[in-house]
C-alpha cells in the first residue's frame, strides 16, 4: 500500500487534483451557473411548445439533452481560459512534466463541476418536463456517462480555438458533428426508459464513447496545445 | 559502411518547384481526359442508356448524384491523408492540397445532398428523411464547413494548417460510417450496386457511363486542385518577391 502512495504518478495526480479542486472551490459560483441556466432554459420549453403532458412525455428526453448540450457548449468557453490568460498554460506546456495528465485532471474537474450540479437538479427538472419517474435513473446514468464525452471532445475544439476571436461560436461549429452520436444515444436511452423498455443498449454505447474520448482526447489536446495556436 | 542508396526520383515532386512543373504538364492531359470521359458519360447516360423499368427516365440523375457523393468522400480522404502526411513530415505541399480541396469538397457534398433530395421526391415521396446515410452525409457537410471556419479564423497560415490537419484527422471517423451505413442499419437509401471485385448489380449499358462520369468528375477535381496550387504558388512568389524588393516598389510609388 505504501508503494502506491510513494509512486511519483500518484503524487502527480494528487497535486494536480488538489490544485484544480482548490481553484473550483475558490469560485464556487461557477457551479451555480449550470443550475440556473438549466432551470431558466428548461422552463422555456413547456411555456413555448405546449404544457400538454402527453406531448411533452414524447419529446422531453430530447429537450433535456439538447439543453444539456447547450449548457456544455456555453461553459466550454471557460475551459482553459483562466490558465491561458494568466500564462499558466504556456508554462505548463514548456515544463517537461506530463502535460496530458494535467490536461486530463483539468477536464475531469471541469466535468465534475458541471455534471454534479446537473445530477442534483435532474429530479426537479424532470418534473417540469413530465419525464416519468421510471426514467429518472436512466437519465442520471446518461448524464454521468454522456457529459464526460461531451466535455472531453469539447476540450479538443477548445484547444483548437483558444486564442481566436468568436471562439465560443467556433467551438460550436467545430464540435457539433462529434456531439451528434452522443446526443442520439443519450436521448434514445432516456426515451426507451420513458416507454418502459430497457435502455442498456444506448447506455452501453454511451460508455464506449465516454471511454474512448476520456482516454484519447488528453493526448490530442496535448498535441494541439504544443502547436502553439494560442500563443501567436 | 553505409550502402549507397539510389534516390527515388518521384519524391522530388514533393518540392513545390517540381510540382508546379508537373502540374503544368498534367493539366492539358487531364483536360482531354475529362472531356472525353465526360462526353461519353453524359451522352451514354442521358441518351443511350435504357430507361429503368421501375423509375423510368428519372433515374438518370444517378449520373450526377453518384459521382458527387463518391467525390465528397474521396476528397475528404485525399485531404485527410495530405493533412496527416503534412503534419508528420512537415510538407508545404500538403497544406496547399488541403486548402485547394476543401471548398470543392464541401460543394460536392452539398450537390450530392441536393441531387439526392431532388431524386428522392418522386421516388420516396419526401424531400428528406433522417436515415443513416443521409444524416452521416449531412455530418460530413458540417465537418467540411467546420474546417473552412477554423481555417479562416486563424490568422497565421502555418499554424492554421496544423490546426485544420488535426480537425481533419478527427473527422475521419465519419467516412466508414457513411460508407457502411447501408449495411449496418435499415436505411431507405439503397445498398451498394457497384461492386469492386464481383459483378455489379446494375446493367452494363448503364454502368459504363456511370463509371465514366465518376472518372470525369475526379479528373475535374484534380484539374481544379492543380490550378489552385499553381495560382497559390504564384501568389506566394509575388508576395515574397515584393517583400524582398520593397525598396524598388517604394521608389516607383513616390517618384512616378
Amino acid at each position: 500500500m505504501r508503494a502506491v502512495f510513494d509512486h511519483p504518478l500518484f503524487f502527480k495526480i494528487t497535486v494536480n487534483l488538489k490544485y484544480e479542486l482548490l481553484a473550483v472551490c475558490r469560485c464556487y459560483q461557477d457551479m451555480i451557473y449550470p443550475i440556473l441556466f438549466l432551470i431558466l432554459v428548461i422552463v422555456l420549453f413547456p411555456l413555448s411548445v405546449s404544457p400538454d403532458p402527453v406531448l411533452l412525455n414524447k419529446i422531453s428526453a430530447g429537450i433535456f439533452w439538447i439543453v444539456v448540450l447547450f449548457l456544455v457548449l456555453l461553459m466550454l468557453d471557460q475551459l482553459f481560459r483562466n490558465d491561458w490568460k494568466e500564462g499558466d498554460l504556456e508554462q505548463l506546456i514548456l515544463t517537461p512534466n506530463a502535460l496530458s495528465l494535467a490536461i486530463f485532471i483539468k477536464l475531469l474537474v471541469f466535468c465534475l463541476a458541471i455534471s454534479l450540479p446537473l445530477i442534483v437538479m435532474t429530479p426537479f427538472l424532470s418534473l417540469c418536463l413530465y419525464i416519468p419517474i421510471r426514467a429518472l435513473k436512466t437519465l442520471c446514468w446518461s448524464i454521468f456517462l454522456g457529459t464526460p464525452s461531451l466535455i472531453f471532445l469539447g476540450g479538443i475544439a477548445r484547444a483548437l480555438t483558444l486564442g481566436l476571436r468568436h471562439s465560443g461560436l467556433l467551438i460550436v461549429l467545430i464540435v457539433i458533428p462529434f456531439y451528434i452520436p452522443v446526443l442520439i444515444f443519450a436521448s434514445s436511452a432516456v426515451s426507451f426508459a420513458s416507454m418502459g423498455l430497457s435502455a442498456n443498449g444506448p447506455l452501453a454505447w454511451l460508455s464506449v464513447l465516454m471511454l474512448l474520448s476520456v482516454s484519447l482526447s488528453p493526448l490530442v489536446i496535448r498535441m494541439i496545445l504544443r502547436l502553439g495556436i494560442a500563443f501567436v | 559502411m553505409m550502402k549507397k542508396r539510389r534516390m527515388v526520383k518521384v519524391y522530388r515532386f514533393i518540392a513545390i518547384k517540381h510540382f508546379y512543373n508537373l502540374a503544368g504538364y498534367l493539366l492539358p492531359l487531364l483536360a482531354v481526359f475529362v472531356l472525353i470521359l465526360g462526353t461519353y458519360g453524359s451522352i451514354g447516360g442521358l441518351y443511350l442508356a435504357p430507361a429503368d423499368y421501375q423509375q423510368g427516365d428519372a433515374f438518370r440523375i444517378i449520373y450526377v448524384h453518384v459521382p458527387s457523393a463518391f467525390l465528397s468522400l474521396f476528397i475528404y480522404l485525399v485531404m485527410a491523408m495530405a493533412a496527416v502526411i503534412g503534419l508528420i513530415f512537415r510538407i508545404k505541399l500538403a497544406d496547399l492540397i488541403v486548402s485547394g480541396s476543401v471548398f470543392l469538397g464541401s460543394w460536392f457534398t452539398f450537390l450530392a445532398l441536393l441531387t439526392g433530395s431532388v431524386w428522392a421526391k418522386p421516388m420516396w415521396g419526401a424531400w428528406w428523411v433522417w436515415d443513416a446515410r443521409l444524416t452521416s452525409e449531412l455530418i460530413l457537410l458540417f465537418l467540411y464547413l467546420g474546417v473552412i471556419a477554423l481555417r479562416s479564423a486563424i490568422p497565421e497560415p502555418r499554424v492554421a494548417a496544423k490546426a485544420t490537419a488535426v480537425l481533419l484527422m478527427l473527422g475521419l471517423a465519419n467516412i466508414p460510417i457513411i460508407h457502411y451505413s447501408v449495411y449496418w442499419w435499415n436505411t431507405l437509401h439503397q445498398g451498394a450496386t457497384i461492386h469492386l471485385l464481383s459483378p455489379s448489380l446494375i446493367e452494363r449499358s448503364m454502368l459504363y457511363p456511370l463509371l465514366a462520369m465518376i472518372a470525369a468528375f475526379t479528373g475535374y477535381y484534380f484539374i481544379v486542385l492543380l490550378l489552385y496550387i499553381r495560382c497559390k504558388v504564384l501568389e506566394d512568389n509575388i508576395k515574397i518577391n515584393s517583400a524582398n524588393n520593397w525598396q524598388l516598389t517604394k521608389v516607383n510609388i513616390f517618384h512616378t
